[in-house]
């Protein structure tokens, strides 16, 4: 029984795992779905209510591909989109890949096999707002949170908020590209002058929340029903607000998070439909832990790394179980 | 509510799939105040891109990256894979390793 890995070329955790499995004798078969349709091919048949068939790389060297009934679990590590060849027209390409997400990931997607995570759960897991109410379900602390295209909305619940202030975050991805570059933009709390011109507010949703006091912050890595934390603590002003703009002014523990938090976790998880969660949480003065959201494709790798913490290994014994 | 039984995404986004990293960067210019998005009016550039994998490859025997010499990414990077003064979380440049790649599900096919 094979483990399926679905990511891209250049990922060191993916690598990790194709060596941490074959360490187990567990057989791995890896690819890109930017492979398809050039150098992937599926070839798949509806028999007993079931999808049969192969899923073969038709590679350099060498020719590989695996029987999908003879897979036990699908780790979704971030696979790239179709490419199609060129000379397609826009309409045409736009065909196909509609065509292939239907087809290819509806395939996938039935196969009655465990996935860490379904690409569905994982979407899904994607609507912040919604993460939010699961974690309060699930007996987590949450912070205030305004979302609305209304300036005058916006003035108000920073006068809720108070001195504590607003910060305000993306729902998706903080970065886009444009002017021939890539440009983010991390977690920033609002300074008077931003709230005082909030024009392009009603162009869209956005996001708002009170500022949590923090003493430090937390990363929660779930991986099955194991969970596990490190504290994250940062030494510089940037760092403080978003520990991503600033690598060098952090350091890292490992540290068990409060049972009640665990339990936490754990629901919100099994209310979302996953079984792998990077969770962040802020904690504050007091020890409160406070969620602020679930990445369902969150990295681990700096994780293991700086706390050392086994979840490579984790991640390979729950891929190769095949079962929760 | 349980996404299982009552999902939000809609069919074409229920596979999410990343951006190519060959995919060329957008030439697009932010338009003018008030009509440009109030959260894209603090956009800066990523800071800090490593030197590292500027040269690699993918070894389809052994299923992992390798540099030009064909010796795995994961045993030559100096140190632990995590590299503390870039924007990457795994050791790799941005933006693939970044936590929120998987947060980018393109609906628009990828123009070669």
């Amino acid at each position: 029984m094979t483990v399926l890995i679905l990511a891209g070329e250049r990922d060191i955790s993916a690598d990790r795992m194709v060596r941490a499995l074959g360490e187990r004798g567990v057989p791995v078969f890896r690819a890109d779905l930017g492979w398809f349709p050039e150098t992937l091919t599926l070839d798949a048949e509806l028999r007993d209510g079931r999808w049969v068939g192969r899923l073969v790389g038709r590679l350099v060297t060498p020719h590989r591909e695996v029987a999908l009934e003879e897979l036990r679990s699908v780790w979704y590590r971030s696979p790239s989109t179709f490419r199609f060849p060129a000379g397609l027209s826009g309409t045409e390409r736009q065909h196909a890949l509609h065509e292939a997400k239907l087809g290819v990931g509806g395939v996938l997607g039935a196969l009655p096999v465990l996935w860490v995570n379904h690409p569905s759960r994982h979407a899904d897991a994607g609507y912040k707002p919604r993460q939010l109410v699961a974690a309060a379900r699930a007996g987590l602390a949450v912070a205030p949170t305004l979302v609305t295209n209304d300036p005058a909305a916006v003035r108000r619940f920073a006068t809720q908020c108070g001195p504590a202030g607003v910060v305000t975050k993306m729902f998706g991805a903080p970065a886009i590209s444009e002017q021939g570059g890539r440009r983010v933009a991390l977690t920033k709390r609002l300074s008077p002058a931003r709230l005082a011109d909030l024009r392009g507010v009603e162009i869209s949703a956005h996001q708002f929340q009170r500022w949590a006091p923090k003493r430090e912050e937390a990363r929660v890595i779930a991986i099955g029903r194991q969970v596990h934390g490190v504290a994250i603590r940062a030494d510089s002003a940037a760092a403080y607000v978003d520990w991503r703009a600033d690598h060098d002014a952090l350091s890292y523990e490992r540290i068990d998070p409060p049972a009640e938090v665990q339990r936490g976790v754990r629901t919100v998880l099994a209310d979302l439909g996953l079984v792998y969660g990077a969770f962040d949480f802020v904690i504050g003065p007091d020890g409160t832990w406070i969620f602020l959201e679930v990445n369902p494709g969150g990295q681990f790798g700096f994780v293991e790394d700086q706390a050392g913490l086994p979840l490579t290994a984790a991640l390979a014994d729950l891929l190769a179980r095949g079962a929760p | 509510m349980t996404t299982t039984d009552d999902p939000l995404a809609p069919a074409g986004a229920q596979f999410p799939l990343a951006r190519p990293e060959t995919a060329p960067p957008s030439g697009d210019e932010p338009s003018p105040v008030g009509v440009r998005p109030w959260g894209l009016r603090r956009m800066g550039p990523v800071l800090v891109p490593s030197g590292r994998w500027l040269a690699w490859g993918y070894d389809h025997d052994r299923q992992l990256a390798t540099d030009p010499d064909g010796v795995p990414v994961l045993d030559v990077a100096a140190g632990p894979p995590t590299a503390p003064t870039t924007q990457g979380v795994d050791g790799e440049d941005p933006p693939s390793s970044e936590d929120w790649i998987n947060d980018y599900t393109p609906d628009e096919p990828f123009q070669p």
